[in-house]
């Protein structure tokens, strides 16, 4: 008998989960790049990552069965990862918020005065957006009777791989927004540089963490793990996201970085963007449409006999 | 106060779908809802295997992991251990049949009738009256029944007026319904005699809904009517 896919939670459920983690991943890498030193395009990251967190909400939104009392999913935090996320979403899009109306409004004299404030704020929005990438992995995670997700390293590759996302999306915006703006060109160029050296380690401890998952979970969801690697959605991870969502932006991230190919600045990190949102996203898919049901086991004394 | 329990006997059950029929009569569940089913399954391995008829609903778990996922505090525990969803509460987020490990939830999409283009037959539309769409329902061992049933001084198990519907209905008396915390009780002699199990009790949730082993012996076999005349 062939093994049914998950279908409780769907393609709108992993769309939250990777604009979630995008945008949360974006918010990250803004705010350690301005921390580090890079002003405008760190800048451009959070007004980036901020309004993808709440348009991700939009997805949970419309998966409810009733949309309109979304507002109640914040009753149970005491026991409801649901619960919790809503509060901790809520947490990062309103001091994202606020962290960038700083940035954007013409407020720059109550900055001097409290630039304590603003860097408090930044310090929240960072935590908010790594607990963010974390809680979607828990979300699913804790999840007892679905053994591919119950498994301490969903957490930890969903973090990964949303940072890895996050800076995808910064490499799509940014010279978008640099040809149009006319910003700083070079700080630009200098933090996309960064991001790529960044992101190919990135890729490469999701490839690692990926192998991990998938030998943890072998033994302990077999039909879950065969239903990936080889059963009906076996072409989708090979092909869809190991090679397309993994390996390709990496080797365009090696090839531009290493090899210092002379190819359009702005073109290679577009490419190499395009191809890791892609990636995340089925990444999330796939975990979603794996995460079947331990079989029910009828636990009997059991002799059969002929005839029985 | 009762703690209500349900245990079925493998060895009794023919499949022959009358809890799921008697459940969807009762409860009027739009297609592709079953709180009440009956799945086939292969148990052992080559050459000793046999088929088993497996009746499915709700197990009431004394510890449900659906009530801990609920954002909305919709799915509720009643005092005498009946798992419920409060249909007004609940928002369709769906967390629930997600952590199910039975697969005893189901959402409501639509309220459609069985037969297309010709309308809700006066069946449905009366059984509909009341129920919202978007939301999550579950098995509730019929507990509109038990309600009625003991308002009227009834005991649940005993008579068949206050007791679920697919134990009612089950022509080889192959469910047994009762208080697991009344020693006297049916379920509880099973559950205390007959070699009674959990499905999955690796899970922690500890089911009050029971199953009696396909494969007993015929004095194991027979315990169940032994126990019923004693009682």
């Amino acid at each position: 008998m062939e093994t049914v896919p998950q279908a409780v939670w769907r393609w709108k459920i992993a769309a939250y989960l990777f604009l979630a983690g995008t945008g949360a991943g974006a918010v990250i890498v803004g705010i350690l790049g301005n921390f580090g030193g890079y002003v405008t395009p760190a800048k451009i990251a959070v007004a980036f990552g901020v309004p993808v967190v709440a348009l991700s909400t939009l997805f949970l939104i419309m998966d409810l069965g009733r949309p309109a009392k979304c507002f109640r999913a914040m009753l149970h935090p005491s026991t409801s990862w649901i619960s919790r996320g809503f509060f901790i979403v809520s947490a990062l899009i309103i001091t994202g918020g606020f962290t960038v109306a700083l940035w954007v409004w013409p407020w720059g004299s109550f900055l001097e005065v409290h630039s304590g404030l603003r860097l408090a704020l930044m310090a929240a929005a960072l935590v908010f957006a790594l607990a963010t990438c974390i809680y979607t992995g828990i979300l699913i995670g804790v999840v007892i009777s679905r053994p591919f997700w119950n498994n301490p390293l969903l957490p930890v590759l969903f973090l990964i791989s949303a940072v890895s996302t996050g800076i995808g999306g910064v490499f799509c915006i940014l010279p978008i927004v640099d040809s149009v703006g006319k910003i700083s060109s070079l700080e630009t160029a200098a933090f996309l540089r960064r991001l790529e050296s960044a992101d190919m380690i990135l890729v490469l401890a999701e490839a690692i963490t990926i192998y991990l998952y998938l030998t943890l979970v072998f033994d302990r969801a077999p039909e879950a793990a065969s239903l990936l690697l080889k059963g009906r959605l076996a072409g989708l991870f090979w092909g869809g996201f190991l090679v397309a969502g993994l390996f390709l932006p990496w080797v365009i991230e090696f090839v531009t970085e290493v090899m210092r190919a002379e190819a359009s600045p702005a073109l290679a990190p577009l490419l190499a963007g395009m191809f890791l949102l892609w990636g995340g996203f089925l990444m999330r898919l796939l975990i979603l449409a794996a995460g079947i049901r331990s079989p029910l086991v009828v636990r009997t004394p059991f002799r059969v006999r002929p005839g029985f | 106060m009762s703690r209500w329990g349900m245990v079925i006997d493998l060895l009794k059950c023919i499949g022959c779908y009358g809890c799921q029929m008697s459940c969807k009569a009762e409860n009027a569940t739009p297609p592709g809802i079953t709180l009440a089913r009956v799945e086939v399954r292969e148990v052992g391995t080559y050459p000793n295997v046999t088929r088993v008829n497996l009746p499915l609903l709700c197990m009431q778990c004394s510890e449900p992991p659906c009530e801990k996922v609920c954002p909305t505090k919709a799915t509720q525990i009643r005092e005498d251990g009946i798992v419920i969803v409060d249909e007004n509460l609940c928002i369709g987020c769906k967390y629930c049949m997600i952590a199910c490990p039975y697969g005893a939830r189901y959402f409501v999409e639509e309220k459609s009738g069985y037969f297309g283009e010709q309308g809700l037959t006066p069946f449905e539309e009366a059984g509909y009256a009341g129920q919202r769409k978007g939301v999550v329902v579950k098995c509730d061992y019929c507990s509109h029944r038990i309600d009625a049933g003991m308002a009227k001084g009834l005991t649940p198990g005993v008579d068949r007026e206050a007791t679920p519907a697919c134990v009612t209905n089950c022509m080889a008396k192959a469910r047994y319904f009762g208080d697991l915390d009344d020693p006297t009780s049916e379920v509880a002699q099973l559950v205390a005699r007959a070699q009674a199990f959990q499905l999955n009790p690796e899970f922690g949730t500890d089911p009050k809904t029971q199953y009696l082993p396909p494969g007993r012996s015929i004095a194991a076999a027979q315990t169940p009517d032994f126990v019923r005349e004693k009682a």
